[in-house]
């Protein structure tokens, strides 16, 4: 078979698609059936910004509370902070998503959609090891605030995670890029993909 | 979706390239209901977009460009599920005829085989080439230079010839 003969076959397709198509079926669209491409990132980042928004709001008031022990106010602050990390990363992540194009060409589209994707994924894999060492400030806090559990003497231990986790960041961007996770591998592929495609 | 002119002219719209749509479809998915879906979601998406169409495009261009595009980002995200395994190469069209699986065209067979094995971009390079689309469209659609197009399609006519080649013997 050669070009032609493909293109006659491709002709005959498409000849007999008019009288199969079932266009009621274009007509008829389920609104509550269709997953819009990026309604689960979206639900995702709206969750986690609500979150983020909720723990920033909470480690401003121990700041406040507490500031004459830095014990306290030092690591409240950090975990503010990452909070409202968090909640800029999403909120910028949401801008991008709600002005992706698809009318726009093809390669300039994927590319946008795929380091949205990229950018989220090395966002998550660095939360999950920033989140560990911060957990022992975090149940500090709370036992402070809820069961009035004052562990101000012994939070030298809490500091030094808290240091250990903002230590450790450049080891985990390296080793974020050194081992990508499958979805990050998908993407980085994808893009290398889109930008062979558009050298060749 | 009726009454309101903007409407009736996307109702027209989707009568005109509904094709488009469904040839896309059929190249991006393999299983029925997943080609349902996918269409589904195109027409959400041209819908979305078509108070914003620009007219200094062609319309099949833009229809082709938001296809293409919703076609690949769902390609994507259902092989991440891992729902495009193994199925079999037929039933090519969405439609409700059901005579047309029993109707088989070696020469179309072969060549959405072929489709099949493509990555989704080159797919979009090919569904775009035999619809008959100049290498300017073509470039327009996918974002790339019409010599690019020109040296693609070349590439992909050599390989489509070892390929059949292979076949015969």
């Amino acid at each position: 078979m050669n070009i032609d003969e493909l293109k006659n076959a491709w002709s005959h397709y498409d000849e007999s698609l008019e009288s199969k198509i079932n266009l009621q079926l274009l007509k008829t669209v389920s609104i509550s059936k269709t997953h819009s491409l990026t309604r689960s990132f979206r639900f995702n980042a709206i969750v986690e910004t609500v979150v983020s928004a909720f723990f920033v709001n909470y480690m401003a008031q121990v700041v406040i509370e507490h500031i004459a022990t830095w014990e306290y106010w030092v690591p409240a602050l950090v975990i503010g902070l990452c909070s409202l990390g968090t909640v800029l990363w999403n909120v910028h992540n949401l801008i991008q998503i709600s002005l992706l194009k698809y009318d726009a060409n093809i390669a300039e589209m994927q590319k946008k959609l795929e380091r949205i994707h990229l950018q989220s994924d090395w966002q998550h894999n660095a939360l999950q090891y920033l989140v560990f060492p911060l957990v022992a400030a975090m149940l500090a806090i709370m036992g402070l605030k809820y069961l009035n559990l004052d562990l101000s003497g012994h939070l030298n231990i809490i500091l030094y995670a808290i240091i250990s986790g903002v230590v450790v960041v450049p080891f985990v961007i390296w080793l974020n890029k050194k081992f990508p996770d499958k979805e990050m591998q998908s993407a980085i592929d994808f893009l290398k993909e889109i930008k062979k495609f558009e050298k060749e | 979706m009726s009454q309101h002119p903007q409407n009736e002219a996307f109702l027209q719209l989707l009568a005109q390239y509904k094709k488009i749509i469904f040839k896309i479809c059929n190249a991006y998915c393999k299983e029925v209901e997943s080609r349902k879906d996918l269409a589904q979601e195109i027409v959400i998406q041209l819908w979305k977009s078509f108070s914003k169409y620009d007219p200094q495009f062609k319309m099949s261009t833009w229809v082709y460009r938001i296809s293409l595009n919703v076609a690949i980002s769902f390609y994507r995200r259902e092989r991440k599920n891992a729902n495009t395994s193994s199925i079999p190469d037929e039933g090519f069209d969405i439609a409700d005829d059901k005579e047309s699986k029993s109707e088989t065209d070696t020469n179309i067979a072969l060549l959405h085989q072929f489709i099949n094995q493509l990555d989704e971009l080159h797919k979009a390079l090919m569904i775009l080439y035999l619809d008959d689309n100049s290498y300017k469209d073509i470039a327009e659609v996918l974002g790339i230079t019409e010599t690019n197009v020109a040296t693609k399609i070349s590439r992909i006519k050599q390989k489509l010839k070892q390929q059949f080649e292979n076949i015969k013997n």
